[in-house]
């Protein structure tokens, strides 16, 4: 029988550096990035920093980074396996098209110029040999929500700073926080 | 292969339909072995970590060729894919562990259906062959074993004779404007039954009301689940073991068409063989009737117990809707006080519909309302915010919404649970092109629905969107969020039971008609899904063959 974690180093290796072989060798470089397959090149993950600012305003001083390069495949990931490439794919499209609209890449654009790039992107305006914009925008959207409000220990929610966003009414779900009202008392 | 070893009484699955078998069989003094595939969990494993549990599904396998998928063909799709839907819980205590706990009964119309009917156009009904008198001490039994809280003789439409073990969980303040609107419309809300500790018992805590109970295991221990209620009670006793990581290949059987044991790959990929006495199936009705058509031999070539041809046929599920309403958190606060706002459940059910020849549809049946709180994840509700926009959301007005959402809004819903007609378009067979990590075919599942079950999914959403309108203070936005469609952990129906070997695969004991001392005690018996989620009924039922096949040991009827 496989096991779940024999299955992720299996993808990490074989799969990962199969479907990016270019970008195998970016991720050697570092532990966390052998440990996660790969990262992202530094040009890529600049145009998914910004277009992710953009999406969800105070996600990148919060962690994004450390979530989409060293998070996204590791376990857990299961569901997350083909995301970290429509990301990287989805990032040289931003660029491309800024480039042919701005003249200069997606994240030196003015942020007027970012969101337009990002509204056509979400209306899937955006034609490419099998790449679809909408479902790049769509997976990058739900992967700010995940990095902003998950466990801490992914790195995308640092200090919690997503929970105390959203909040304290609904603290329930925080490991070790206080609940304000109710008949029991939080076993944690 | 080793040498092998012998027991019992072999149990294949540890969740709703194996565990009470189990326990039952070990404490009339049976030694009994709980093969589960899964691994095993304590509730140190368990967290509120929401990405590693619901938005990478802990608890089921990777959905990709080599490892543990389906496939699937749903309604409008001509193709199978490849999916983890159809699983339930991979680990021990099954389905149970991540349950929410709704503990409704079946009545008296799920199973006599046919009768009641009096036959649906396409659809393969049948009556139960065992009536509701030979199920309700098996309720109760199931209730005081693993802790159900409720109150009894509020419900005027319930199947109970017994006040519930436990007092019901205390609701949100808001639950008081569902039993006005409710009332105002002539329904009769009463309060969930939830498979939920309200005060210690059996040496477990009581909630602590921190919301996480669907999807989830509870790191509390208060949820009713058989990993925290009947196995520890069975490996109490000493002669039953739960073995996890244990894949079963193939059910063996003698020459005179007895069940003789099990062969099976431990966590290791290591093949035993374990010979019993008695084997005892409960893999979910997709995965059981999946082992029965791999386990098929010269004797039985169409797979074992299968001479009727309706191993993995009538598969059912639920149909579900679910509406949704917003309410301003402030105006609540005005009319219910702030005590008591953060308690996550509401526990309002509505049953008025559940037998309902004033319809005017093909299926004169309705389904059960749960009005309930919004799941506390936070990732799933920014991004269920995102796509009700279409994607439209994002950016500063994004953030706004997210504040708004969390600061000064409760979403209250109502999913309906309804009949799932079984019929010749839904059913689970072996997948020509598909194998699993063991090299074996998947399940193919194909669930196309039943008109008439869809119907009745859509009126019921209909008449639980009147209730929330009715709510005051007004919500402030009401909108169906989903109907007719399916909940693939409730399943059932895949070796129904009846007394005609040719037209069910097992008897009313729920022993195969063709296999002597093979017992199916999953949802596959199921010739009904009834409209409630089935858990219950399949404990209850899982406690009344264990019951029997206590009974033929003990008249030695079981060879040794």
């Amino acid at each position: 029988m496989i096991t779940r974690r024999q299955m992720i180093l299996g993808l990490l290796s074989a799969g990962g550096a199969s479907l990016c072989p270019g970008l195998l060798k970016a991720g050697g470089n570092t532990l966390l990035g052998a440990m996660s397959g790969w990262v992202f090149e530094p040009d890529r993950l600049r145009a998914l920093l910004a277009a992710s600012e953009r999406i969800l305003p105070g996600v990148v001083a919060a962690g994004f980074e450390n979530y989409v390069n060293y998070w996204l495949v590791r376990e857990p990931f299961n569901r997350a396996a083909d995301w970290k490439p429509l990301l990287n794919i989805g990032a040289v499209h931003l660029d491309r098209i800024s480039r042919r609209r701005y003249k200069r890449v997606f994240a030196d654009c003015k942020t007027e110029q970012q969101d337009e790039l990002l509204a056509s992107f979400q209306r899937g305006e955006i034609k490419a040999r099998r790449f679809s914009s909408d479902a790049f925008f769509q997976r990058l959207a739900m992967v700010c929500a995940e990095s902003f409000l998950s466990d801490p220990k992914y790195g995308g929610n640092r200090g919690r700073v997503g929970w105390h966003f959203i909040g304290h009414q609904a603290c329930w779900w925080e490991p070790r926080g206080k609940l304000r009202t109710g008949p029991g008392v939080m076993a944690y | 292969m080793g040498k092998a070893e012998r027991t019992d009484v072999v149990v294949i699955g540890s969740g709703a339909g194996g565990a009470p078998v189990a326990v039952t069989l070990a404490e009339a003094g049976a030694r009994v072995v709980i093969l589960e595939r899964g691994q095993a969990y304590t509730i140190r494993d368990f967290t509120h970590d929401e990405v590693a549990v619901c938005r990478r599904d802990f608890f089921v396998p990777f959905p990709y060729p080599g490892h543990s998928p389906h496939t699937i063909r749903k309604r409008g799709q001509d193709r199978y894919h490849l999916t983890n839907e159809g699983w339930v819980g991979v680990c021990v205590g099954g389905g149970t562990v991540h349950m929410s706990g709704f503990t409704y009964r079946f009545k008296e119309s799920d199973l006599r259906l046919r009768s009641m009917t009096g036959g649906i156009a396409n659809a393969d009904i049948a009556d139960w062959p065992i009536s509701m008198d030979d199920l309700l001490p098996y309720y109760d039994l199931y209730e005081a074993r693993v802790g159900v809280s409720g109150r009894a003789g509020v419900n005027p439409f319930e199947t109970r004779k017994r006040p519930f073990p436990l007092p019901a969980l205390r609701p949100h303040p808001a639950a008081r404007m569902v039993d006005e609107a409710a009332g105002k419309l002539g329904f009769h809300p009463f309060p969930t039954p939830r498979a939920i500790l309200s005060v210690p018992y059996g040496g477990r805590p009581p909630c602590n009301y921190c919301g996480f109970c669907g999807d989830y295991g509870c790191e509390n221990g208060s949820k009713s689940s058989v990993l925290a209620s009947l196995l520890p009670q069975a490996e109490k006793t000493g002669r039953c073991q739960v073995r996890s990581g244990c894949m079963v290949t193939g059910i063996l059987t003698d020459d005179q068409d007895r069940a003789a044991g099990v062969v099976y790959l431990d966590a290791r990929g290591e093949e035993h063989k374990l010979e019993a006495r008695v084997v005892v199936l409960a893999a979910t009705a997709i995965e059981s009737a999946r082992l029965l058509l791999l386990s098929e031999s010269g004797r039985f070539p169409h797979g074992l117990a299968n001479s009727s041809g309706l191993v993995g046929k009538n598969l059912t599920f639920s149909t579900f809707g679910k509406g949704t309403a917003i309410f301003e958190r402030h105006k609540l606060e005005k009319k219910l006080g702030p005590e008591g706002m953060d308690l996550p459940f509401l526990l309002r059910s509505v049953q008025d519909d559940y037998w309902n020849e004033k319809n005017g549809l093909l299926l004169p049946k309705g389904g059960t309302y749960n009005f309930l709180l919004h799941h506390p994840n936070p990732i799933n509700a920014a991004v269920r915010l995102m796509m009700e926009s279409k994607w439209s959301l994002w950016g500063r007005k994004l953030k706004d919404r997210l504040h708004e959402y969390f600061h000064d809004e409760l979403w209250l819903e109502f999913e309906v649970f309804g009949e799932f007609l079984p019929h010749s378009g839904c059913y689970v067979d072996l997948d020509p092109r598909v194998r699993d990590g063991f090299g074996l075919p998947v399940a193919r599942i194909t669930n196309l629905h039943h008109p008439a079950s869809d119907e009745v999914n859509k009126f019921c959403v209909r008449r639980g969107m009147d209730i929330l309108e009715a709510m005051r203070p007004a919500p402030k936005k009401v909108w169906p969020f989903t109907w007719s469609s399916t909940t693939y952990h409730l399943q059932h129906g895949t070796c129904r039971f009846g007394t005609d070997p040719a037209r069910s695969v097992l008897d009313p004991d729920c022993m195969a008609h063709d296999v002597r001392n093979l017992y199916v005690t999953d949802g596959s018996f199921m010739p009904s899904s009834g409209a409630v989620p089935a858990t219950p009924t399949i404990m209850a039922n899982s406690f009344r063959v264990a019951e029997k096949i206590a009974g033929r040991f003990r008249r030695h009827e079981i060879p040794a």
